[in-house]
């Protein structure tokens, strides 16, 4: 069905292309948009399951900013305990792809606990490790601390042998030591990178819009910035990177993937244009076939004159 | 549904007030009272997100859905300028809609200004079903009482104001006092829901309020749209786009 060879691999997770929702812009479970047949994706990304239920942050969650929208949703969730009870990832297998799961949680041991309940099930493909959402608490983001990054993915490692997927925070002075923490404690592949902490304020008003004041900055916005971190991650690992941050068109997926990324999630660009996944796999395969590739290692991370 | 679609007209009410009719067959067909759609109307990235529009009536015959909207902010500017034939992608209809039970025999339909937008289709689907249906509407100036001849083409009782000093609500108060109403759907401003509230108390009808919130993605997955409810003692979250725009008036908190 496709051109060219999109398929990637993570660990053990297959995809037939490299394209995914990021955690919480496309939660399939509602799918009334009906937009196109969800097993078009490469995988499916759910949105984060915290250790614990949580209400998530008080209105209004969301601002639109030039160049993309803060969000301070705040990772509502009814708990990993209740959300395995009620079948949820039963449903989503029937969707016929991957499932990545993405799981968050306030200390190390939350992160294990889940990984010790998730650990043999069916269906599940993968998990990614919410590190760094900055609308929790006090916006303390384990993937801002080394020491607590470094702890929390070596003690999951331990206990799940599902692919692990360590999210970034971009809120930090150099990725590249987050990143190579993260391979070097286990995990499977990183993503780079979760949004960028800001604000905005109401001048008549004069106050914060979010509830939460601060939030995470999305969209178009910061994508050069990601893109940068992506190309500089990918000079110190081995591991793969899914990279995340402002893809509005194929061409923002294809940059990523000279700079180095094996997957790209989209996040905030769903918003925009509910078909924009879709476009960005046709998008891909058609610019392989163009410039006579085959697959995507003809072009992974040939932008990258650091990788040695 | 996610459609490719294009501006039938663009009809100016007023400087501030339009109404759009778009071709879009499946949601006309497929659309139910008090739904709404997202739209794109506008080439590159700003604004940012897609708007979301309430829908003021379907034409099946003709394949087309209008939307009355007034311009408040970027958005709705562009909308103003928007051509015939000026392309316009639509993702919808979205959300639940107004519940007209069964038993329902006679209803109240309250709203104001650009509020009173939904409330067309709503009245429209009542009168098909031959429930009673008594519109009230407010607004600053004759012009801005919307659909006044549509309402009352298709026989509803109709009370249009424009008297400042009056809430709108006073109207179907004096009717109350004298006849029995099953229910109310109102939209407007908090201050009319929270009216709907004190007579719905007084009275006793069920009461609907079609609300309005910033979204995002409109079909509940960012989860931006919060409101904050309360179910039976008990308050919780619930996103606009999803399990409304709709709401029962007694779960609504302020």
């Amino acid at each position: 069905m496709y051109k060219t060879d999109l398929s990637v691999q993570i660990s053990t997770l297959q995809m037939k292309n490299p394209v995914m929702p990021a955690s919480g812009a496309y939660d399939y479970f509602e799918d009334n948009a009906d937009v196109f047949p969800m097993c078009t994706l490469g995988a499916i990304m759910l949105k984060s399951v915290h250790r614990y239920p949580r209400p998530g942050n008080k209105p209004p969650r969301i601002a639109e900013v030039t160049g993309g929208m803060l969000n301070s949703i705040g990772i509502p969730s009814i708990g990993i305990e209740e959300f395995l009870n009620k079948g949820m990832l039963e449903h989503y297998k029937t969707l016929n792809v991957p499932v990545v799961i993405s799981i968050s949680g306030g200390s190390p041991v939350d992160y294990v606990e889940i990984c010790k309940m998730l650990e043999g099930n069916p269906f599940i493909d993968a998990i990614e490790l919410n590190l760094s959402c900055p609308n929790v608490g006090t916006g303390l983001q384990l993937a801002s601390d080394e020491v607590l990054l470094g702890r929390t993915v070596q003690s999951v490692r331990t206990v799940t042998s599902f692919p692990l997927i360590a999210k970034l925070s971009p809120n930090v002075t150099d990725i590249r030591k987050t990143a190579k923490i993260s391979e070097e404690c286990g995990a499977d592949a990183v993503t780079v990178a979760n949004t960028y902490m800001g604000m905005k304020i109401d001048i008549q008003t004069k106050k914060p819009v979010l509830g939460n004041i601060m939030g995470g900055l999305s969209g178009p916005a910061i994508k050069p910035i990601t893109l940068h971190m992506v190309y500089q991650a990918y000079s110190v690992l081995n591991i793969p990177i899914i990279a995340c941050g402002g893809i509005m068109c194929a061409s923002d997926a294809i940059e990523y993937i000279l700079a180095g990324a094996t997957a790209v999630q989209v996040g905030a660009g769903n918003f925009v244009n509910p078909m924009l996944m879709k476009e960005v796999i046709e998008g891909i395969d058609d610019y392989l076939a163009k410039n006579g590739c085959q697959s995507l290692s003809d072009i992974r991370g040939i932008a990258n004159c650091r990788k040695n | 549904m996610y459609i490719d679609s294009q501006v039938v007209s663009n009809y100016e009410i007023d400087k501030e007030y339009g109404r759009v009719c778009l071709e879009a067959p499946e949601i006309a067909a497929s659309a139910l009272p008090g739904q709404f759609v997202m739209m794109k109307y506008w080439q590159g990235l700003t604004p940012f997100f897609m708007r979301p529009f309430s829908i003021n009536s379907t034409d099946n015959k003709n394949g087309t859905i209008e939307i009355l909207y007034k311009v408040v902010g970027e958005g709705t500017a562009i909308l103003k300028k928007l051509q015939k034939a000026d392309k316009v992608q639509i993702l919808g209809p979205l959300g639940n809609s107004f519940p007209l039970k069964e038993n329902f025999k006679r209803i109240a339909i309250i709203g104001r200004g650009v509020g009173a937008a939904p409330m067309r289709f709503l009245a429209e689907y009542a009168r098909k079903k031959n429930v009673e249906a008594h519109v009230f509407i407010s607004a600053a100036r004759p012009e801005f009482l919307f659909d006044t001849t549509y309402f009352q083409t298709i026989e509803c009782q109709f009370t249009g104001s424009c008297d400042d000093r009056r809430l709108v609500t006073s109207y179907f108060e004096e009717e109350l006092t004298h006849t029995h109403f099953d229910a109310a759907y109102v939209c407007g401003s908090k201050r009319l829901i929270g009216d709907v509230k004190r007579l719905m108390d007084q009275y006793g009808f069920e009461g609907y309020a079609s609300l309005e919130a910033h979204m995002a993605c409109g079909v509940g997955a960012c989860k931006g749209c919060t409101i904050v409810i309360n179910e039976e003692g008990t308050e919780r979250f619930a996103r606009v786009c999803k399990e409304g725009p709709i709401f029962p008036v007694r779960n609504l908190v302020y």
